[in-house]
């Protein structure tokens, strides 16, 4: 049934006419009017009903999430998933946990800090587990070449994007709510009340829906999953660190903030779904012409000019001539790779986003004498850009379909690992060349102007810590790539053990030092493993006592940064070596399984 | 006694609770053109992909010229030239310049790599493409530069899966006459296929697999005598009424099966010529008019069918 617009309702300009609504409703000429109203509001309160229940109807019967659901909860890695996030939390509130006096005295306090410390953890967690899962949603359909099929069957575009959106959102949403029966144990320590426990849930619903349709607009963008994940990760990554920051501080989980925040990631979910639902999810043709690509990347800027420096570095020209006698094959096929060479979007972004954050606000932090800050948003884009190149360069062999071609050379495993390293670590660290080079000339001014005590040797050291720690990661990534399936899994799991080598240990010192329950000689313990704790220790700057604590360091400033510069080369050589050595067997237990 | 140049002895893959390939045992010798021919899902592509050294078995050993393809990996490469039944191209690279790769690969010098390309381009007809991105290939030609990429080293065996599948008939007439040219050459080739009479136009021996067993195998001419014997004959008449002609070809101790299709009598018989001009005899003298008679030509088709369905071993 139609129902007619509200303003030309009769009963609607009878109440209008009447005196007052009461009097309108109470008087008995005015019953057949109040009774028309309430039959109004009846109807209406049906329609809305039938409405909702179309809607969740056509959820729960979307096809889409069915196929997620069960893509994602049939594999072992959904168990896999589960058993760390539930046992990290519940080691995480074990080890927070009071003890002894601390229960009697100044319980109130602890048992906030220790709401704080779990909520951060399952923030930090949502955050890295959601763009997984959706950056691939709409990628991983055309890398399968299932998309033309997906879109050209009975399903709306919008129904696609939704279904994809819940069914990578329900298995963060499984996520918390497993993490409710732990998280309720801080209620008994009481000074939390159930409210901000609400609260909480509310934001970490909230930080999902963000993040997975973060990771959903990029799947939309993108044709291929490793530009969507790394793209992901790149926004994702720096926004989480401001989410987490302020959560820390603990102004974040309060359930005012959560509504107003709900408001708002509820209307730039459907803002995004309604855009991309008109634009994207729309068969394209599979590969545009030359022509096509070559005029797109000109209008956007977004191109690799082969004969200019520094685009001659990355994209080195075309071969004109055969390979030298004793030349790496694989080392000149990676280098001239079609991830390099085509002037990806990917990469371009990459480096434009890289100049503009280091050349503006870090330089700037380096100027009033925090140049700590400069060298450790090197190290973070390290992490940010060594996994986009290097985790597809094996797994991509496989989805490429030349694993087979390749694998019955000649080839030795010495030469395959060796190609690909030093492609992966000649990117990066003309990537991050890149990066410093224009602000190594104000950088070296403001060292001899304005820094006090902090040497040209340190200066340096700081520097080569950054470019080992680069390498140590493209080491990293090609390891993930070896022993992995697919590049979306190699690419995820070196974000994730990247992560937690660079901030992994920090975190552990400030939760240690947040309870005095836990001995103060634990907080040290992981310090050595961080690039970011040597830069601090041996760069000045403006740092916070609890994230960044030079007095941890077992051993501190230019000794502790040599260290670490050996752990990282060691470390490097073990993964090569491991891989030459290991690369057959990987193989053999492919051959034992048939290609993927 | 020769020896042969592909030799598998025993081949079991067992994947989990699924058997592959069950003791397949195969002798191959210098010079053949081995088809193997077989359903989806029959364990050619298992087989294949053992020989090409990229799988372990679970039971079984196999030798190509002379080496044990999971023991001499190296020597077994050098010999062996692999073409996958689905393959893919490194994009961004020339036609050449994919060549080059491969060639490279096998640690051949540069000197004799800029014959070998020139060469296998003229061979494979891609001369004019050397310089075009792989990606802007047609399915036929990079067909055609997969070949090129599996002769790069001159290996004296060839392993090619599938090579014509998804090709038009232009390209796939043009991949068998390039079969054709390397039988000419002494190669030793192992095929499979779907396209089974491309397959009798180009093998001199072919084996029959189906669940992971070698059904038959051997020398393709003795295989169709074989599957003569089991002849098939295609009797036309007028006028006559089908259980009146069902009478007269039932009384005849040689059909072993009748059907009639579309006005043509299908008739399985089992007896000779002499017996085969008996039975029209015998029809002719019930009164049937014969309008045609003759034994139908037994193709590989047919002989994949009788032999799949257990008719022929």
């Amino acid at each position: 049934m139609r129902l007619r617009p509200l303003r030309q309702s009769p009963t609607l300009a009878a109440l209008r006419r009447a005196p007052g609504f009461l009097v309108a409703l109470l008087h008995p000429r005015n019953i057949p009017t109040a009774v028309g109203a309430i039959r109004m509001t009846l109807r209406v309160l049906r329609e809305s009903a039938r409405r909702v229940w179309a809607m969740g109807r056509a959820v729960a019967e979307n096809p889409i999430v069915t196929k997620e659901l069960g893509e994602i909860f049939q594999t072992r890695r959904a168990v896999i998933l589960f058993a760390l996030f539930l046992g990290l939390l519940g080691l995480t509130i074990y080890a927070a946990w009071p003890r002894g006096d601390l229960l009697l005295s100044n319980i109130d306090v602890v048992a906030r800090r220790l709401v704080t410390v779990v909520g951060t953890t399952l923030l930090a967690l949502i955050c890295l587990l959601a763009p997984a899962f959706s950056a691939v949603a709409i990628t991983g359909e055309k890398e399968r070449r299932c998309f033309e099929s997906l879109v050209t069957s009975g399903l709306s575009s919008k129904g696609i994007l939704l279904g994809k959106l819940i069914a990578s959102l329900v298995f963060l949403v499984m996520l918390i709510i497993t993490a409710t029966p732990m998280l309720s144990l801080c209620l008994l320590l009481g000074g939390v009340s159930p409210g901000e426990l609400l609260g909480m849930f509310l934001l970490l619903l909230e930080a999902a829906l963000g993040f997975t349709v973060l990771g959903l607009t990029a799947s939309c963008i993108f044709e291929r999953n490793n530009a969507a994940i790394g793209a992901s990760y790149i926004i994702a990554l720096p926004l989480m660190a401001v989410l987490l920051t302020m959560a820390w501080q603990g102004g974040l989980f309060s359930p005012g903030i959560s509504m107003e925040l709900l408001l708002v990631s509820v209307v730039i979910t459907f803002f995004i779904l309604s855009i991309f639902s008109r634009t994207t999810v729309r068969p394209r043709e599979s590969r545009p012409s030359e022509e096509e690509t070559a005029w797109s990347q000109r209008q956007t800027g977004l191109v690799l000019d082969r004969d200019l420096i520094p685009d001659r570095w990355i994209a080195p020209p075309r071969r004109k001539d055969l390979l030298p006698d004793g030349a790496n094959p694989v080392l000149s096929k990676e280098i001239h790779s079609e991830l390099i060479g085509q002037g990806t979007l990917m990469l371009r972004l990459i480096i434009q986003i890289g100049l503009a954050l280091a050349v503006v606000p870090f330089t700037l932090l380096y100027f009033i004498g925090a140049p700590a800050w400069f060298f450790s948003y090197i190290a973070i884009f390290a992490l940010l850009i060594a996994p986009t190149f290097t985790c597809g360069m094996f797994t991509g062999e496989h989805e490429n379909r030349t694993f087979s071609l390749m694998a019955t050379t000649l080839l030795r495993p010495r030469q395959i690992v060796m190609g690909k390293f030093l492609t992966g670590a000649r990117l990066v660290l003309l990537l991050l060349g890149i990066l410093i080079a224009p602000t190594l000339p104000a950088l070296a001014y403001a060292h001899l102007s304005f820094i006090r005590g902090f040497t040209l040797g340190e200066f340096i050291l700081c520097l080569v810590i950054c470019l080992l720690w680069a390498l140590a990661l493209v080491a990293l990534g090609l390891m993930w790539s070896l022993i992995s399936r697919r590049t979306t899994t190699a690419l995820v799991a070196t974000y994730l053990t990247g992560g937690a080598i660079l901030a992994g240990p920090l975190l552990i010192h400030a939760v240690v030092m947040s309870f005095p329950a836990l001995p103060d000689a634990w907080a040290g313990v992981a310090l050595p493993l961080s690039p970011l704790s040597h830069l601090f220790a041996i760069a000045p700057g403006e740092m916070s006592e609890v994230l960044f604590p030079a007095e941890g360091m077992t051993v501190s400033g230019g000794g502790g940064g040599l260290l670490f510069l050996s752990g990282a080369l060691i470390a490097t050589a073990l993964a090569l070596g491991a891989m030459t050595l290991g690369h057959d067997w990987v193989w053999r237990r492919w051959r034992g399984l048939g290609e993927a | 006694m020769i020896e042969p140049v592909i030799e598998i002895i025993g081949f079991t893959k067992i994947y989990e609770s699924l058997t592959a390939v069950d003791r397949l045992n195969l002798n191959i010798e210098e010079g053949d053109v081995f088809g193997l021919i077989g359903p989806n899902g029959a364990g050619k592509t298992t087989t294949f992909r053992f020989l090409a050294t990229l799988l372990l078995p679970t039971r079984g050993i196999a030798r190509i010229a002379g080496y044990d393809v999971v023991r001499q990996v190296r020597d077994v490469r050098r010999s062996m030239g692999y073409m996958p039944d689905s393959f893919g191209v490194y994009y961004g690279m020339r036609v050449w310049e994919f060549l080059d790769f491969f060639a490279a690969s096998y640690g051949i010098s540069r000197y004799r790599r800029r014959r070998i390309i020139d060469d296998l381009l003229e061979l494979l007809d891609l001369g004019h493409r050397r310089n075009d991105a792989v990606q802007a290939l047609s399915r036929g030609m990079t067909q055609r530069l997969c070949l090129a990429k599996t002769l790069v080293h001159d290996p004296p065996v060839l392993i090619l899966d599938e090579p014509a599948s998804g090709l038009d008939p232009r390209a796939r007439i043009e991949i068998k006459e390039l079969i054709r040219e390397l039988r000419s050459m002494g190669k030793t080739i192992l095929i499979s296929s779907h396209i089974l009479h491309e397959l009798a136009d180009i093998c001199t021996h072919v084996g029959f697999i189906e669940g992971g067993k070698l059904l038959a195998a051997g020398d393709l001419q003795r295989i169709l005598e074989e599957i003569r014997s089991h002849q098939i004959l295609e009797i036309r008449v007028i006028g006559a009424e089908r259980r009146e002609m069902e009478r007269a070809l039932g009384d005849n101790a040689d059909v072993t099966d009748i059907r009639c299709d579309n006005g043509v009598w299908v008739v399985d018989f089992t007896g000779d010529d002499e017996a085969q001009a008996q039975l029209l005899a015998s029809l002719l003298e019930r009164g049937i008019t014969v309008q045609e008679f003759h034994q139908r030509r037994v193709n590989l088709e047919e002989a994949f069918i009788k032999i799949t369905r257990g008719e022929v071993t």
